[in-house]
């Protein structure tokens, strides 16, 4: 699978973090994938409160491998939208801000 | 003579955020009725009755619809502009959501969390103490007197929250009545106060909107010189001192929160 990652994106009007990964399978298929986490999850799974850029590259590297680990269905759609959160209120807040203000400028 | 309008935000039971917020606006009187007539003027712009309330919660009036979402939305973006431009001072508290519900087991088994006197008395001592005792040091340092407008007690612990009031102030300090119990929280002021705490309390939760740099200046903070800091002035978290390690992380959780998004720029 061949994988171009995107920017890492702080938003600091929903203190959390996105960045737009694109897949592409051997077969050609491609995939975008749009993942934003709040500093409340990277903060509780990274264990540390200091989301450098070196912790932040390492954690969009564990979210490719996640991604790459189910396989080429993922390239049945074109594009996926994975919420990072703690909680059910924050899934619904960061799915519907990946929905209105991040998936309309692609 | 400032007046400070106390009400408590989000006393349901409220897994999403594990804290309870009370407290409110600190208003000069000199610029009471500026702010009245500014709400007022908004009001108008996006063709609101005047009667009507504008709260944090865009509800149903008088028979009438909640208001287009769009012009309620850009309406509290505005009245907090407002609130940005005046002179209020807020001072709030936040204290875990336990203080103010236990867990009640229902017949089926089922926990249910439930708010009863006892927890109530706890919850509205626990923020007055905070918040009038944070006003009255306040007014000392402006050398001011003061007037507290809170939401009226219900009528099981009205007695005994009359009579904390006076043992919190026995002579008063700069307030001049311990606290005026109002049973009609619709005045100009109430309505900039509901979407100020509103605005603090959904700024707060996981991924919402982050209103806090806007009113940022509005939180009592330490005296000029000082490093400037809104903690324990105009924002408290309880307990002071957490004796159980979940509360301790929860507690450091929302005050790295509140400091992450009101330096945000």
């Amino acid at each position: 699978m061949h994988v171009t990652k995107g920017s890492l994106n702080r938003v600091i009007s929903r203190d959390s973090y996105w960045t737009p990964i694109r897949l592409k399978s051997s077969a050609n298929k491609e995939t975008l994938l749009v993942v934003c986490a709040s500093h409340e999850y990277l903060g509780t799974l990274l264990k540390t409160n200091d989301l450098n850029a070196k912790v932040m590259g390492t954690w969009v590297d564990s979210v490719v491998k996640e991604w790459e680990s189910k396989g080429d269905s993922i390239f049945k759609q074109t594009i996926h939208l994975d919420v990072k959160a703690v909680t059910e209120d924050g899934y619904k807040n960061g799915l519907s801000f990946l929905k209105q203000e991040v998936v309309p400028n692609f | 003579m400032r007046l400070f309008i106390v009400d408590d935000c989000n006393d349901s039971w409220d897994a999403k955020m594990e804290f309870f917020i009370y407290g409110g606006i600190v208003v000069p009187e000199s610029e009471a009725k500026t702010l009245a007539e500014g709400l007022l003027a908004l009001k108008k712009e996006a063709g609101v009755a005047k009667e009507r309330p504008v709260k944090w919660t865009n509800n149903k009036w008088n028979g009438e619809e909640p208001l287009d979402p769009e012009i309620h939305a850009d309406l509290k973006e505005k009245i907090l502009a407002l609130v940005a431009a005046s002179g209020i001072k807020i001072i709030v508290c936040a204290s875990p959501q336990t203080f103010f519900h236990r867990g009640a087991v229902k017949k089926s088994g089922e926990v249910k969390m439930v708010i009863d006197a006892e927890t109530l008395k706890r919850t509205q001592k626990y923020g007055l103490n905070d918040t009038l005792g944070k006003f009255n040091t306040f007014l000392e340092q402006e050398g001011e007197l003061g007037f507290v407008l809170a939401d009226e007690f219900v009528d099981s612990i009205k007695g005994e929250m009359d009579g904390h009031c006076f043992t919190l102030f026995p002579t008063h300090g700069q307030i001049i009545h311990p606290v005026v119990q109002v049973d009609n929280e619709e005045s100009h002021l109430h309505q900039i106060n509901d979407v100020v705490l509103g605005a603090i309390y959904f700024s707060l939760r996981e991924m919402e909107h982050n209103f806090l740099p806007v009113i940022r200046d509005n939180f009592w903070m330490t005296t000029p010189g000082e490093y400037p800091s809104i903690l324990h002035k105009g924002f408290t978290i309880f307990p002071l001192m957490a004796k159980y390690p979940h509360i301790l992380k929860s507690k450091k959780n929302l005050q790295d929160k509140l400091l992450r998004l009101i330096s945000a720029v």
